[in-house]
């Protein structure tokens, strides 16, 4: 029996026990939002029941019907009020709305008189018409921003948003009444993009909070700030900032243009629209000046650039940027210019350094040797007697070794990162070094070059020079100075041929006609700053007078 | 640029060895010879704003003479890029890279050039802007740095080995302007055309200075005799280069502005070498033409051929022809084609008097 049980298990159908959930193909019959133009009713049940079956009431638990019965000359009206919890101040709710509508109604109750004659001791008042919908606007609703909207794509969309919607039986509009307080963190100081001497500021998630922060450093009334949407399902909002009378209509126009002409379903952040609008959306370099703060984005709205703003994104975005720009730091323009010069200068040997010191290293050793001076090549040679790797395998490690170090840093928490710091660099390079994988000389040009990249402002351009030095420490490997070289000029002439908003990358450097302008990577004094830069084309091209400092000469 | 390139090459020892001592005062000859040439060309085609020497040899000669010409440069600047990239990589070979073989220095040369022409001749021309201080200024700090080992004694006799080699014989030194050749496309080029006078003499008086600061920097330092056509000039210049203990050999760092340097001279050439061919053809994309241009360089790169077979062919045919196209030729076809412009021009005046009348 047991022998037959045991034999019946093996071979009988089991059915499967393991539990295994298979993606099915979704239905595509989407109906098309786009087109849905329905107006609103005059009847609140049908208008209700059509936001019901829109929002999914039935399963969605944070959208919130408050329904109420509005007396208005002995004529009683259903009402409802919808918003989405946690998107709407409830205190402002209750008193700048419910409160009016359902205590205040009654008071001011009194016909309004278009006429009145007496004739005969008989006082003959005409009363004009009473309207429900003039009344309730005019009377009952002590908000600022009260918008009415005539079809349901609208109401939904200020739901969407965040506003109050009052609904009234008889009516076929709703009125959109703003009591926004989406949560989000205050204004705090810029992480990524510290200065000294300069505001503290950055922009944050609310995208009317970074919009006021702008006209509170430009007080003028040309400051343009537009507003567009972008995202099927998103919809998200995005402001349009700049200076009607600097900056070049064109230039403006094609912001819009791209802007206007993203056909997607969502956009949540500055770093994926960026991606969407800029020039070549292939290549790896940065295109648009991302920023943080907001003293530097309105330098550029001055300057006659443009400015992009997108709600819940902390970053604002400057069109167009050149290479000069990524360079830049917002500290500069408050310094002396001959000690902005001097860091401007800094930044470019630690550029330079950044992108071609391992893979120079990588040349020499291999190919150059005779370019070392002797000394320091016995230095190294006999720091690499022990060393079983050829340079390049060294260097690798070591590179991998840098990046990871950094990437752990950003992902763990802040208490860790020091931690992992001081493990990365002293504990795994002091480790290295005595177990001969890499000689010291090498942790050298490793540190240093992580240094240099470190001191790039931007963190994009940053990146991607991380991500060239590997090949040109390849092309060293393989070929020398030549290989660096041919490396150097495909990479150049690929960098000229990219522009940005019609403005080359390497501008001014890339015609020397415009440099001989104004335009130039080296800071003027700040009463010499008399132009605009020319590139840009602007409406004003001049920024101050050709005496700024008036007071000298009286 | 494509001047500084022929300094880093062998153009120095071409003009000493047929010159000697009297290189500098022949400079200064064949530079007002060059000058004159330069002025021609900028009153030849004064008449024919935006053209450039196709268009007007179409005018004087029809599509016959346009493709003839176009014919001769195409394989003018196919032997110059052959030339210089044989000459250079020979070098690279000799010093650098003993163990490889050549092809593995011309694949990376050919690979350059074909990229950056597909990216675009306005790139290249930006590369060109960046790179042309920095190749001068190389130069000057070889001139300062072997400016101590200069010896005046190596200039005697300042008119060479006699009269007439300097000023009869010299004459073909004027090959050294061959950069001139390039004017004659430049001016549907530039962004405007009323410049192409200044670009030209400016070009001049650029080249004109640092081919003289080499040349007299080559022969203050080495006494002409000893100057062969297989040893790079600027190169033997830049070994002698140091400053202070630390800084003694920096020939490395001059090979990598050089080796950038002739990247954009030779991408400028194939440039060249597509914009006659499509206007000889009539077609329209230019980065097409790049591949077969480079597949055929690399192609005939691949012919073995040494140094001294490249500068015989340097100082002999090449030096021959660059004088027959660009000095006999072209400015031959500018005068046919001003006097057929004058002639029509006389007739039109003549055949709208006899219309009045």
């Amino acid at each position: 029996m047991n022998l037959f049980s045991s034999i019946n298990k093996i071979f009988s159908y089991k059915p499967s026990t393991d539990y295994n959930f298979i993606l099915p193909n979704s239905n595509n019959n989407i109906p098309d939002e786009k087109t849905d133009k329905t107006k609103l009713y005059p009847s609140i049940s049908i208008n209700l029941e059509y936001l019901n079956s829109k929002f999914n009431l039935l399963i969605n638990s944070d959208i919130n019907i408050r329904k109420f019965t509005l007396t208005i000359r002995n004529n009683e009206y259903s009402s409802a009020l919808i918003f989405i919890d946690g998107m709407v101040d409830n205190d402002s709710i209750n008193t700048s709305i419910l409160s009016p509508i359902l205590l205040k109604n009654s008071i001011t109750m009194k016909p309004q008189v278009r006429s009145s004659a007496i004739a005969k001791d008989i006082s003959v008042k005409k009363v004009k018409k009473f309207n429900l919908e003039e009344f309730l606007y005019n009377n009952l609703i002590p908000q600022n921003n009260i918008e009415k909207a005539t079809d349901f794509k609208t109401v939904v969309e200020k739901i969407n948003s965040g506003f109050c919607i009052l609904l009234v039986d008889t009516l076929n509009i709703a009125f959109c009444i703003e009591s926004k307080n989406i949560p989000g963190r205050s204004v705090d100081t810029a992480k990524n993009e510290a200065v000294i001497q300069g505001p503290q500021e950055a922009f944050v998630e609310n995208i009317r909070t970074n919009t006021g922060l702008i006209r509170k450093i430009i007080n003028n009334e040309n400051l343009v700030i537009e507003n567009t949407n972008v995202g099927k399902i998103t919809n998200t909002q995005i402001c349009i900032c700049y200076l009607s009378n600097v900056a070049n209509n064109d230039l403006v126009a094609e912001v819009k243009y791209r802007i206007n002409n993203l056909d997607i379903d969502s956009l949540t952040s500055s770093g994926e629209l960026q991606q969407l609008i800029k020039d070549n959306p292939n290549t790896h370099l940065p295109q648009l000046l991302s920023t943080e703060r907001p003293d530097k984005a309105c330098k550029a709205i001055l300057n006659g650039k443009v400015i992009v703003l997108v709600n819940g994104s902390p970053y604002s975005l400057i069109m167009p940027a050149t290479l000069v720009d990524f360079l830049e730091s917002p500290e500069d323009t408050n310094l002396n210019s001959k000690l902005s010069n001097f860091s401007r200068l800094v930044r470019i040997i630690a550029l330079f350094f950044a992108i071609f010191l391992p893979g120079l290293y990588v040349a020499i050793t291999n190919f150059h040797q005779e370019l070392i001076p002797t000394e320091l090549l016995f230095a190294i040679s006999s720091s690499r007697e022990s060393i079983p790797f050829p340079v390049i395998f060294e260097l690798i490690i070591m590179e991998i070794s840098f990046e990871l170090i950094r990437e752990a840093g950003l992902r763990i928490s802040s208490p860790f990162s020091n931690t992992i710091g001081i493990i990365g660099a002293l504990v795994l390079g002091e480790a290295a070094v005595n177990a001969n994988i890499v000689s010291p000389i090498l942790i050298i040009i490793v540190a240093f070059t992580g240094i240099c990249g470190f001191a790039i402002p931007d963190f994009l351009l940053s990146y991607s020079v991380r991500v060239f030095r590997f090949l040109y420490i390849i092309l060293g490997y393989i070929a020398g100075f030549l290989g660096i070289a041919v490396g150097f000029f495909i990479h150049f002439v690929y960098l000229s041929s990219i522009k940005s908003f019609g403005i080359p990358f390497f501008a001014p450097y890339s015609n020397l006609a415009e440099l001989t302008k104004n335009s130039s990577y080296t800071l003027k004094s700040i009463w010499k700053r008399e132009k605009r830069d020319t590139i840009l084309n602007t409406k004003r091209p001049e920024k101050e007078e050709h005496i700024s400092m008036k007071w000298k000469n009286i | 640029m494509i001047m500084l390139n022929k300094l880093i090459l062998n153009l120095p020892n071409v003009l000493i060895s047929e010159t000697g001592t009297g290189t500098l005062v022949n400079l200064i000859f064949v530079g007002i010879a060059a000058l004159i040439f330069i002025f021609l060309i900028n009153k030849g085609f004064k008449k024919f704003p935006s053209s450039d020497i196709l268009d007007v040899a179409e005018f004087g000669g029809k599509k016959f003479l346009k493709v003839i010409i176009g014919i001769l440069y195409i394989l003018l600047f196919f032997s110059i890029l052959f030339i210089f990239l044989a000459d250079f990589s020979n070098l690279l070979k000799r010093v650098y890279y003993q163990e490889y073989s050549s092809i593995f220095i011309f694949i990376f040369f050919i690979f350059g050039i074909l990229l950056s022409n597909l990216i675009g001749f306005k790139s290249i021309i930006r590369m060109i802007n960046f790179l042309f201080p920095l190749v001068v200024l190389s130069i000057l700090v070889a001139f300062i740095g072997t400016m101590s080992d200069f010896s005046i004694e190596n200039l005697t006799p300042i008119f060479g080995y006699n009269y007439k080699t300097t000023f009869v014989n010299g004459l073909l030194n004027i090959m050294a302007f061959s950069f001139i050749g390039f004017f004659y496309f430049l001016q549907p080029l530039l962004k405007n055309p009323e410049d192409f006078k200044k670009v030209n003499y400016i070009s001049f008086f650029i080249c004109f200075a640092l081919l003289f600061i080499t040349i007299a920097s080559v022969l203050s330092l080495l006494p002409a005799d000893s100057i062969s056509l297989s040893v790079n000039p600027l190169y033997l210049i830049a070994r002698k280069v140091n400053f202070g203990e630390f800084l003694q050999r920096l020939d490395g760092l001059f090979i990598l502005f050089w080796i950038l340097s002739l990247l954009c001279y030779l991408s400028s050439l194939v440039f060249f070498i597509s914009l006659i061919f499509s206007k000889i053809a009539n077609i329209t994309d230019l980065k097409m033409i790049t591949y077969p241009i480079c597949m055929l360089l690399f192609g005939a790169l691949l012919y073995p051929i040494d140094i001294a077979e490249i500068s015989i062919f340097e100082s002999t045919i090449l030096r021959y022809g660059i004088i027959a196209i660009i000095f006999i030729i072209s400015p031959i076809i500018l005068l046919i084609s001003n006097f057929k412009f004058s002639k029509l021009n006389k007739k039109g005046f003549k055949n709208e008097i006899i219309k009045k009348a």
